[in-house]
């Protein structure tokens, strides 16, 4: 089976393939290929082939169905979904009332034809990089399950490159979907912030809460955001016209050698030489830190003052450290912010798009608990948002892209593991991230081929 | 001074926090038990790294905190 969702619909709307066929092969599927992943927390099968059978009668009435007919999707586990609760990825959560309706961009979805079949796993609370939850497990990467598949949309970046599911939901506060994204080989968006609304999402740090697709394919991916826009979509940009740089400084260090070869080969294509450095880049990454740590704090105290024990460990330390942060601070992190989003601005002054990785490096084996980041041996999981969460910090769009596999002659364990770029745009420029992305896809530079369930590459 | 802090001196740096994090988790009402306490201690030196960096800049004074709210 194709997973592409634009040719799934297509197949659908067309009559060679029936909506309900499709929804019972991705549960079937689902049932029995996750078990080695630990993506789906929860399947829908219910309600999924309930809204198949409405596809296919509205298609033999000849009504409109939408630009995703028939096409399955899941959710990352802070969505509301009708009916269910919401446990963004905790168990503290397990005696709240189950939603009285799917989040607003699940209901765009459904409105565009979509059906979402499964909630995903994901960090407690999207507090982490690694997907690995005491309460639902680990989510493995499919393309190596010896290693982490990034977090904290973990089980939405993996269950897209099992071939699972050809579209899925994430959010972003720091880079949970850009990490993931580039661990796993697979697209994804984090959109202007704001542009997208976050009804029904559970939250995490409000000041950086972002929402946004992963998919197979650049297509897949823009097909999913613009339904989740819920608006007529920008012109398209013309790629000949957009100026490109890369970013320097801050974003060159400790490069695996294959983001280097990679970067260099887009900037080639695009025929850029250009490099921009952003200021304080550390201290911006420094007050994400803080922003997040006090907003997620702050959040959680009033169930940490009586419930802590009933936390995921890693993420109840981090929370209560967050809650006791005096104003000072915090209020110095908002300035720096407003600071850095200005000279952020100013980068765009002399270029459309900016390039830097997404990681320093592919997966970390998920026994391995440090990287190395100037030389030194620090936290794997702490550091996998080096390069996504300074940029957090300016709320602009960024896509994460993966880069195509490359022949080499390195042999080592992690040759040919997914390598991942976040390519940036000025806010509400998505239609020229979607434009690079696309005419990148197109030259070979970018997209990861996707595993099929069988195990052949599909994509 | 650069250089490598004893055993003594890391021990003496934690149980200073440790007594910190005591302080200001009663300033929010909040009970850190014995379970707890490494960790919020380890994340409390952490932050205070990062709370290093942003108050190492130093802002124009019309620089606006970035809040988000728009009446």
């Amino acid at each position: 089976m194709t997973l592409r969702a634009a040719t799934l619909a297509n197949n659908i709307r067309f009559g060679l393939r029936t909506a309900r066929e499709v929804i019972e092969t991705t549960l079937h599927t689902l049932k029995t290929h996750d078990p080695a992943y630990g993506c789906v927390t929860r399947l829908l099968s219910e309600r999924a082939l309930r809204a198949a059978d409405t596809i296919d009668a509205r298609i033999r009435a000849g009504e409109p169905t939408g630009p995703l007919a028939g096409v399955p999707f899941g959710v990352k586990d802070l969505f509301d979904v009708e009916g269910i609760i919401t446990t963004a990825g905790s168990t503290v959560l397990k005696d709240n009332e189950p939603a009285k309706q799917d989040a607003a961009v699940i209901r765009r979805l459904v409105a565009a034809g979509a059906i979402p079949v499964a909630t995903l796993n994901m960090d407690e609370f999207a507090y982490g990089f690694a997907t690995e939850n005491s309460h639902y497990g680990t989510t493995k990467n499919p393309r190596d399950p010896t290693r982490l598949a990034g977090g904290s949309s973990g089980g939405s970046a993996a269950a897209v490159a099992a071939g699972m599911l050809p579209i899925t939901l994430g959010s972003d506060t720091n880079g949970s979907i850009r990490v993931p994204a580039s661990l796993c080989g697979v697209w994804g968006l984090r959109p202007t912030q704001g542009r997208l609304p976050l009804e029904g999402v559970y939250p995490f740090a409000a000041s950086f809460d972002t929402i946004g697709p992963f998919a197979g394919t650049s297509g897949d991916l823009k097909l999913a955001f613009e339904a989740m826009d819920g608006r007529a979509a920008d012109a398209a940009s013309d790629v000949g016209t957009l100026r490109v740089a890369r970013l320097g400084g801050w974003f060159e260090r400790d490069l695996a050698s294959g983001l280097i070869d990679g970067i260099e080969r887009i900037m080639s294509f695009l025929q850029s030489t250009k490099t921009v450095e952003l200021p304080e880049v550390a201290r911006a990454r420094a007050a994400a830190f803080i922003i997040t740590a006090s907003e997620g704090g702050n959040l959680h105290l009033p169930r940490l003052r009586h419930r802590a024990m009933e936390y995921d460990p890693a993420t109840r330390d981090r929370l209560m450290a967050g809650a006791l942060l005096p104003a000072s601070p915090i209020i110095q992190a908002h300035r720096l912010r407003n600071w850095f989003r200005e000279h952020l601005h100013g980068a765009f002054s002399d270029a459309d798009i900016l390039i830097a990785p997404a990681t320093v490096g592919p997966a970390p084996r998920i026994d391995q608990p440090t990287i190395i980041v100037d030389g030194k041996a620090v936290s794997a999981r702490a550091n996998l948002g080096l390069f996504t969460q300074p940029l957090t910090l300016g709320g602009f769009p960024i896509l994460a892209a993966p880069l195509a596999p490359m022949e080499s002659g390195d042999a080592s364990s992690e040759a040919g593991l997914p390598l991942g770029v976040q390519i940036i745009a000025a806010p509400g420029q998505e239609q020229a991230l979607f434009a690079i992305g696309a005419a990148l896809e197109h030259a070979g530079l970018l997209g990861y081929p996707l595993r099929g369930t069988s195990g052949e590459s599909e994509v | 001074m650069a250089g490598t802090q004893s055993e003594d001196e890391l021990r003496a740096g934690v149980l200073a926090t440790a007594s910190d994090v005591a302080v200001m988790a009663r300033q929010v009402d909040l009970l850190i038990s014995d379970d707890c306490l490494p960790g919020v201690v380890f994340n409390t030196e952490l932050l205070r790294g990062y709370v290093t960096l942003v108050d190492g800049l130093v802002l124009p004074d019309d620089c606006e905190p970035a809040f988000g709210y728009v009446p």
